[in-house]
């Protein structure tokens, strides 16, 4: 449901199911294009005061220039320049990207046994076990964060354990680094990269399998040579859904990192929060708004592609 | 070495071995897999609920034994209030972006116009950005169109209505379109105005998708950290940003008290929207 | 040389049993068919044989190695779909060489073998197509390919035909057939088609609610049905309930049917007093005269169907028994409704069956 950048639970959140199926008539509908009209204006009219128009403010500021903590109204490329050539910025840029890969593979690799499992049992149970997986997410992601601060704290439930079997003597560092800050959002993710590849998977003839085993293919070679092929755009779909997500995410790289800035998120904060350097702030945002866009984008070619033959 | 008719006389595995070996420990072995990953999805909530009852400041395996004293920390000022401006909040933007939302659904099922994919993307766009851009894109308009008098309660609103609205379209745009049309047809035929049939046809039968949206929106609103992260001011704060804020200095376990608080208002709205409008088939449905 | 042997295999889903005590033999060579309705268990036996499906009792055996509970993969058959279930992401050439590949065939090995394969199924030259590029009948030709590629065992065929319209249908039947005795591949053939079976076996085996009924060829699944079931499964048979009347005597076995007409029949009394008697509409006769022949008896002409070169006379015997009639089209010898006539059934067409429960 929402996952430290409140993305929807779904895997193609910006699709809509289609026209109804018993469209009006054509001249029925050019009559009725003035209710049209009238039944978008709420919602179109308040996103366009506080979504879109923001949005563009927001992008204007990030070319505006920024002196003794003023904003100050002229043209600069200067902010995207330092955001791109400082090794203090692209370390942030590289952290975050990094950790958003890392998040993309680890999700796809924990989701695929659970997706192949949703898409082919014919449980009863199915429903519910469906549902177990959205269940989760529902508790919001400041919860299971803390959760996991819990178990991978210096005094947290996996190094206490480690070290009363002793097999190791100080904590392992597990939080307030990149590594705790990949576990958690994996975690967070997981069900994202599930529903992408169910569908995906549920799109492939069992036969198929069937017909490879029959053939002489192992299990592992069945997978490896028409199970994982046939699904590769629900692979492909998931890792980018689960890569921008978590390149965008806020509060899990807060609670596991530590509050260090070490990725764009916390750095947006910290820049517009403390330092008020609000154009510099905005042009973080702007670059951040480019990468996730550009990876939901693939993620909604891929996951919309028909699983199956080369076109 | 057996010799048996139902297995493979040339191995020297039995039957059973063979069943064993080769049927039934794929089998299981995988639905162990998958089992030990819903633990894991479970796991963090497990923790909490674990460390809120626990009485030492650190979860020890097993527990050592059972305490409400951090849900004795928890129900103070200093959580309560939060925790009750999340729940006005969540409420209020739900209600507010399902009226929003129902007219602009109907508009995408029903009607086929020009631009209509545009303007559905458009619509559904604030979800697929990442919230914190629309946090700082809100906090930073607000402020330069000299509206800074609006942070708190009012920004977290209308800034929380940004995203619940595209939630709420798209819950109700799914209720509207297994709809089935004859039946307003039916409606107007015997009589009924076009309100009339809005009114006591349309509107009891997408009610459980109306409720459904307006409970996701809850949630969504409920949970929201990116953009409350900007609007929020002191004296006004939302529970998860009040967590932050308190985990960015202090870790103890009053917190998993705060979590479970949240938690329950989350388990008894689902659970009230499961029995009375079956969320969940609004939940996956695509 | 049995190439294939299920021994008392039983299979449950839940407390549906699907397959309940089966025991068969395919030999070498031999081009079996598993016939039945929808859900008498022959598609869950050929899964059994494939693998697919573990057998809850009972062993199988294929060429002599017990492979009850081995995976598909360990096993040596050659299974065609009903949908074909072709690998979409690879060329037909890709696909027929799977097996191969996952038998580690040396490269000229497989490049010879699917040649070969595909020439046979008459498939040269389209092994770089994909097989959505195909029609219907070349995809089906793709799935005997790749089945028959590997030499397997058996050659388990799953309704191979039903996606294809009537005409392919029908030719592809004669083509399978002359491909299956050319290369005298052993066969387990699954369809609900009797006209299929009748055409393309050496054996059927008739299947229902997971039991055999019958097992012959198909002559004597036609002519000599054991059953009431396959009596009325297999083509068009008349069943009419009757009594026995007396022992065995010198001219045969007597019964009577519900309506009282007294029918002689050949051979030995059977015990049981709920008896049928079957005879095929195309060897009963309908006479305007009295006829000096046996089992004759008065009946209405009810209806008359034009089958094209055969008429078909629905008649209603003397006591109200229907009977139905097949004759040649032969415009003199038409018989006008609610004529009344002799029906023969003559005593050398009439089986003896009982009555089921």
């Amino acid at each position: 449901m929402e996952a430290g950048n409140g993305r929807p639970l779904s895997t193609r959140p910006h699709t809509l199911p289609s026209a109804s199926a018993t469209p009006l008539g054509q001249g029925k509908s050019a009559r009725r294009r003035g209710p049209v009209v009238v039944l978008l204006a709420p919602a179109l009219g308040y996103l366009l005061l506080l979504f879109f128009i923001p949005l563009a403010i927001l992008t204007a500021v990030s070319f505006m220039g920024f002196r003794s903590g003023l904003i100050v109204r002229e043209f600069t490329l200067g902010h995207y320049a330092k955001f791109l050539t400082d090794p203090f910025y692209l370390k942030i840029l590289l952290t975050t990207v990094r950790i958003a890969v890392s998040v993309g593979v680890l999700t796809v690799m924990i989701g695929y046994p659970v997706a192949y499992f949703l898409a082919r049992t014919r449980s009863k149970w199915k429903g519910l076990l469906l549902a177990l997986v959205l269940a989760p997410e529902l508790s919001g992601v400041v919860l299971r964060t803390y959760g996991w601060l819990v178990i991978l704290e210096d005094r947290g439930v996996v190094n206490t354990l480690l070290q009363s079997w002793g097999l190791i003597a100080t904590p392992v560092k597990l939080v307030h680094n990149a590594t705790g800050v990949t576990i958690g959002m994996t975690h967070v993710l997981v069900p994202f990269a599930i529903l992408a590849l169910m569908a995906s998977i549920q799109g492939i003839d069992p036969t198929l399998e069937l017909a490879a085993m029959n053939l002489g293919a192992s299990r592992v070679r069945t997978f490896l040579r028409i199970t994982l092929p046939l699904s590769m755009p629900g692979v492909l779909g998931a890792f980018f859904l689960t890569f921008s997500v978590s390149a965008g995410a806020y509060a899990t790289p807060a609670i596991l990192g530590g509050f260090f800035n070490d990725t764009a998120t916390t750095e947006i904060y910290t820049q517009l929060l403390y330092i008020l350097n609000w154009p510099f702030a905005a042009a973080m945002a702007v670059i951040l708004m480019a990468v996730v866009l550009a990876a939901v984008i693939l993620s909604a070619r891929l996951a919309g592609r028909l699983t199956g033959a080369p076109q | 070495m057996t010799r048996d008719r139902r297995t493979g006389a040339e191995t020297v595995m039995g039957p059973r071995a063979i069943r064993f070996w080769k049927r039934d420990l794929p089998r299981w072995g995988f639905l162990a897999l998958v089992g030990a990953i819903y633990a894991y999805m479970f796991l963090p909530i497990l923790v909490v609920v674990l460390t809120s009852l626990n009485p030492t400041p650190y979860l020890r395996l097993p527990p050592q034994g059972l305490s409400l004293r951090w849900y004795a920390a928890a129900l103070t000022p200093d959580w309560l209030d939060p925790f009750r401006v999340s729940l006005v909040i969540a409420v209020a933007s739900a209600a507010l972006a399902t009226l929003l939302a129902l007219p602009a659904a109907f508009a995408l099922v029903r009607h086929r116009f020009p631009g209509r994919d545009v303007v559905a993307a458009l619509l559904l766009s604030p979800l697929s950005l990442p919230a914190i851009v629309t946090g700082v894109a809100i906090l930073q308009f607000l402020s330069l169109a000299g509206m800074r008098g609006l942070l708190g309660f009012n920004s977290l609103l209308l800034g929380h209505i940004v995203l619940t609205v595209p939630y709420a379209i798209r819950t109700i745009a799914i209720s509207l379109h297994g709809f089935d049309r004859s039946i307003e047809q039916a409606a107007m035929n015997l009589g009924a105005t076009p309100w009339r049939t809005f009114r006591h046809i349309t509107l009891p039968i997408i009610k459980p998708g109306l409720f459904a949206g307006m409970v996701f929106a809850f949630i969504v609103s409920f949970n929201n950290v990116p953009i409350s992260l900007f609007l929020v001011r002191p004296g006004m704060i939302t529970l998860p940003i009040r967590i932050l804020n308190y985990l960015e200095y202090r870790f103890d376990p009053s917190l998993a008290a705060v979590n479970m608080l949240s938690l329950a208002v989350i388990l008894v709205v689902v659970t009230v929207a499961e029995r009375t409008a079956g969320f969940t088939r609004f939940v996956y449905s695509r | 040389m049995i190439d294939v042997a299920l021994e008392h295999v039983t299979k449950r889903f839940g407390h549906v049993t699907a397959v309940e005590r089966l025991s068969l033999e395919v030999r070498r060579g031999e081009f079996l068919t598993l016939l039945g309705p929808s859900g008498c268990g022959k598609t869950t036996t050929l899964n059994m044989v494939a693998g697919f499906l573990d057998p809850d009792e009972g062993a199988i055996v294929l060429r002599g190695r017990p492979v009850t509970f081995l995976p598909p993969y360990e096993r040596d058959t050659g299974m065609v779909f009903q949908n074909y279930a072709l690998f979409p992401h690879m060329t037909v050439y890709e696909n027929v060489a799977f097996g191969l590949r996952m038998r580690r065939v040396r490269d000229a090995d497989v490049r010879r073998r699917v040649h070969q394969a595909l020439d046979q199924v008459h498939l040269a030259g389209l092994g770089d197509r994909y097989p959505r590029q195909l029609s219907g009948g070349q995809q089906q030709r793709v799935a005997l390919a790749r089945a028959i590629v590997t030499e397997p065992a058996v050659l388990l065929l799953d309704e191979p035909l039903s996606n294809l319209d009537l005409k392919l249908r029908e030719a592809m039947r004669l083509e399978l057939k002359a491909l299956q005795h050319r290369l005298g591949l052993t066969t387990v053939y699954v369809t609900h088609d009797q006209s299929e079976a009748l055409v393309m076996s050496d054996r059927v085996v008739v299947m229902h609610r997971g039991r055999v009924e019958q097992v012959g060829s198909p002559l004597d699944i036609y002519e000599r049905p054991a059953t009431p079931f396959v009596a009325d499964f297999i083509g068009t048979m008349n069943t009419l309930p009757v009594a026995p009347v007396s022992a065995v005597g010198e001219d045969g076995f007597h019964v009577v049917t519900s309506g009282g007409a007294r029918l002689r029949l050949p051979g030995l009394a059977r015990d049981g007093a709920r008896l049928l008697v079957a005879i095929r509409p195309e060897k009963c006769r309908l006479s305007r005269e009295r006829p000096a022949a046996d089992n004759a008896i008065p009946a209405t002409v009810a209806d008359v169907v034009y089958l094209g070169t055969t008429l078909r006379y629905q008649v209603t015997l003397q006591g109200g028994d229907s009977l139905l009639v097949d004759d040649l089209n032969v415009p003199s010898a038409l018989l006008a409704r609610g004529e009344a006539v002799w029906a023969v059934l003559p005593p050398e067409h009439c089986l003896l069956l009982d009555a089921p429960k």
